[in-house]
């Protein structure tokens, strides 16, 4: 590795570091009331987090997925794409946390009250 | 467009052979630490395009290198972000080879691809999903893509002392 070489992947390296933090201490989720689940960028549905325990059957014309919602939690149980990494990414449950699966073009994101990382990423 | 000879058509031919094997074989071993995240082994064959034959030829292997791969193992769905992200980060990697290679050495320019390659790829999620808060994925990414960046910058520079291959 040249000094340059160097220089370059440390710079990444620190700036991505300190935008986690800086992720880490000031994005910090907090306990999601809602959970929207949004197919090739448009809403699907929407549901309470909370006391409402239910599996919702997802199929669009980029595939299907089974999502589940359960004890405050969300999590992805089937899905037709290829790499199943939306089943990988396990339980979310506090805002700003989401799960995607670029194949079947699924986002389950969630949100506060007030809703106000909606605002943000819509 | 110069024409291409016999040789360089076997090299190319060979290179976007190597980046097919290297993609499909690191999807079967990769999501282990981050969901989605890959070292970006296939980089491998662009960056030794890049110093071997030059932009073009690696922006050719790219492009083949990432459809073809998708066509036999990702899936059709992961064109976009697989293409987006190879063709345009060969492009950036020619870039900072024309500007500051030999300053940069094949592993700098490695790293640069890789960060390339994730920002692509997120903006076409971003684009797809309508949403710009994946954006929040681009430091894991950028912390994943700089080791798999020194780790096929390696592999390339080996690969070019290896073979005597390397043209300045």
């Amino acid at each position: 590795m040249t000094f340059s070489d160097k220089i370059v992947t440390a710079v990444l390296l620190v700036v991505s570091v300190a935008v986690l933090f800086f992720q880490g201490f000031f994005l910090k989720g907090e306990n999601g009331e809602r959970v929207i689940i949004t197919t090739n960028g448009k809403v699907y549905a929407s549901y309470n987090l909370k006391n409402e325990d239910r599996a919702v059957k997802i199929d669009t014309e980029f595939g299907s997925n089974t999502v589940i919602i359960k004890d405050g939690c969300v999590f992805v149980e089937e899905a037709s794409c290829p790499d199943k990494l939306d089943v990988k990414m396990g339980k979310i449950s506090k805002t700003n946390q989401k799960i995607v699966c670029l194949p079947n073009r699924l986002m389950i994101e969630i949100v506060g009250y007030d809703g106000k990382v909606d605002k943000v990423s819509h | 467009m110069k024409k291409l000879s016999a040789k360089k058509i076997t090299v190319l031919s060979l290179m976007i052979s190597v980046g097919i094997v290297l993609q499909i074989a690191e999807s079967m071993l990769s999501a282990f630490i981050v969901p989605g995240g890959k070292l970006g082994l296939a980089n491998i064959a662009t960056v030794w395009t890049l110093f071997y034959l030059g932009g073009g030829g690696s922006i050719l292997v790219a492009l083949l290198r990432s459809t073809l791969g998708c066509f036999l193992y990702g899936g059709v769905s992961a064109i976009p972000y697989s293409v987006g992200g190879a063709v345009i980060s060969a492009l950036f990697m020619w870039l900072f080879k024309k500007l500051f290679y030999p300053k940069l050495s094949e592993v700098g320019i490695s790293v640069i691809g890789a960060f390339f390659h994730n920002l692509t790829q997120i903006a076409v999620a971003s684009v797809i999903f309508g949403s710009v808060s994946l954006f929040a994925y681009l430091p894991v990414l950028t912390i994943l893509g700089c080791i798999g960046g020194v780790i096929s910058g390696y592999g390339a520079k080996i690969f070019c002392h290896k073979t005597g291959l390397i043209k300045k």
